[in-house]
């Protein structure tokens, strides 16, 4: 009972499906922030509910918690999000979609049998955000001295990779031009433009 | 642990028989990882070693040493049996290593490098997790759980220190129980190597759960 009332009161989700996708568990925190209440999706396929689930990738690591009893990770990186929440009242304006960061793990019985698999769900939102107006107040800042010519691309470039999370150094790799078509003070500008672009975008 | 605490707790005999355990749990996971997510994989009879971290590294650079740079997944688990594992591979395998998930109806976006990083660390988080599941499970019915698995890209092989790993790697007199294997993914004529060290504090405990173990026959 007092268990139950940690689950319910985490300030996390927590989703507990068997063997054959059907919820088994849903705390207070998922059905809040989803809409629906446990007694409406308990005893339901999730992929009812939730049929983005129904990839190649997420049943082969379903299969994979099942079997050897893995853990697997969706970082928030990657997946943005698992479950398709609003966010916060804080971030509505900034963020389309809660941020979140996942976990699917194993659960056994007495006899030792993984018959379940937990999904916890972390809400994100804010940290992301701040990672993102960091990345983008640096980048402002950095364009300002290359703008006036208080420092050069080159170091402004080099500064942005050390201090730019791997994803945004990823982002920069992947937007990155042929410096023969443009000057590298015109590349950083245009990076600046990509990435928050591909922020503002990103859809989350 | 030092050098002379490991010789008395942990034996050559002991070694033997945790390559014997980890050559059954090999075949386990190979079955099952071909049986449930079709990977075809070929692990070879492992090799157990009671070394120090500064041979440690000595021995991954032996194994290693024809290819130019390696990438490495590493990942930390938990549990009775606690330690850290790590998937080796040259470099220039890791595009053969990310097409293992590559949906015929939806291929890779080329030049993805977020895609690619985490689809090796899929790769990786399926391959340790089969592996070492398999020998705690053997050893004494031990649930593990993992740390979500880094990827350590590039490194080149003579350059190769603790450091680059892990801190704990770091310190070169610290004792360590490495078991390897070589992994051999056929379809994909992908081979690389998986280590896993067990943690100090695992020691006592798969001393004893061999000794369990052999009780059984």
């Amino acid at each position: 009972m007092i268990l139950n009332q940690i689950l319910d009161n985490i300030d996390w989700g927590l989703v507990i499906i068997d063997r054959e996708f059907k919820v088994r568990y849903w705390n207070r925190w998922m059905a809040l922030h989803s809409g629906i209440p446990s007694q409406e999706i308990r005893g339901s396929s999730i992929l009812d509910f939730y049929p983005h689930f129904q990839n190649k990738k997420f049943i082969r690591n379903f299969k994979a918690v099942v079997t050897f009893g893995n853990h697997y990770f969706f970082p928030q990186k990657l997946y943005g999000y698992m479950f398709p929440f609003r966010p916060d009242g804080n971030f509505v304006s900034e963020i389309n979609y809660m941020q979140q960061s996942c976990t699917m793990g194993p659960l056994r019985d007495e006899k030792k049998v993984i018959q379940y698999v937990y999904i916890s769900v972390k809400d994100v939102t804010e940290a992301y955000i701040y990672e993102t107006n960091l990345a983008s107040a640096l980048l402002t800042l950095l364009e300002k001295y290359v703008d006036k010519s208080e420092m050069p691309a080159s170091e402004a470039q080099s500064i942005l990779e050390e201090l730019l999370p791997v994803s945004g150094q990823e982002i920069l790799a992947k937007h990155a031009k042929p410096q023969k078509d443009k000057d590298t003070h015109a590349l950083i500008g245009d990076q600046l433009v990509e990435i928050l672009s591909e922020i503002a975008t990103s859809n989350r | 642990m030092k050098n002379s605490e490991v010789d008395t707790i942990f034996s050559k005999e002991d070694a033997a028989i945790l390559e014997e355990v980890m050559n059954i749990a090999f075949g386990k996971a190979s079955s099952d990882l071909a049986r449930v997510i079709d990977i075809q994989i070929m692990l070879n009879a492992p090799q157990v070693e009671i070394l120090k971290t500064e041979e440690l590294m000595r021995w991954i650079k032996q194994d290693t040493e024809s290819y130019k740079t390696l990438s490495m997944i590493e990942q930390n688990f938990w549990g009775k049996y606690a330690g850290t594992a790590i998937l080796a591979f040259p470099s220039a395998a890791s595009k053969k290593l990310i097409s293992l998930f590559e949906d015929e109806d939806e291929p890779f976006e080329a030049d993805n490098p977020l895609l690619e990083r985490e689809t090796l660390l899929e790769v990786g988080n399926i391959l340790i997790g089969a592996c070492v599941s398999k020998v705690a499970e053997l050893l004494d019915d031990d649930q593990v759980s993992f740390s979500p698995p880094r990827l350590i890209p590039q490194v080149v092989v003579d350059n190769l220190s603790g450091a680059n790993i892990s801190p704990k790697f770091d310190d070169p007199d610290k004792m360590a129980i490495l078991m390897k294997t070589i992994f051999h993914l056929q379809e994909k004529d992908v081979k690389g190597f998986l280590f896993m060290i067990a943690s100090d504090d695992s020691m006592k405990w798969l001393k004893t759960a061999l000794q369990n173990f052999m009780a059984k026959f």
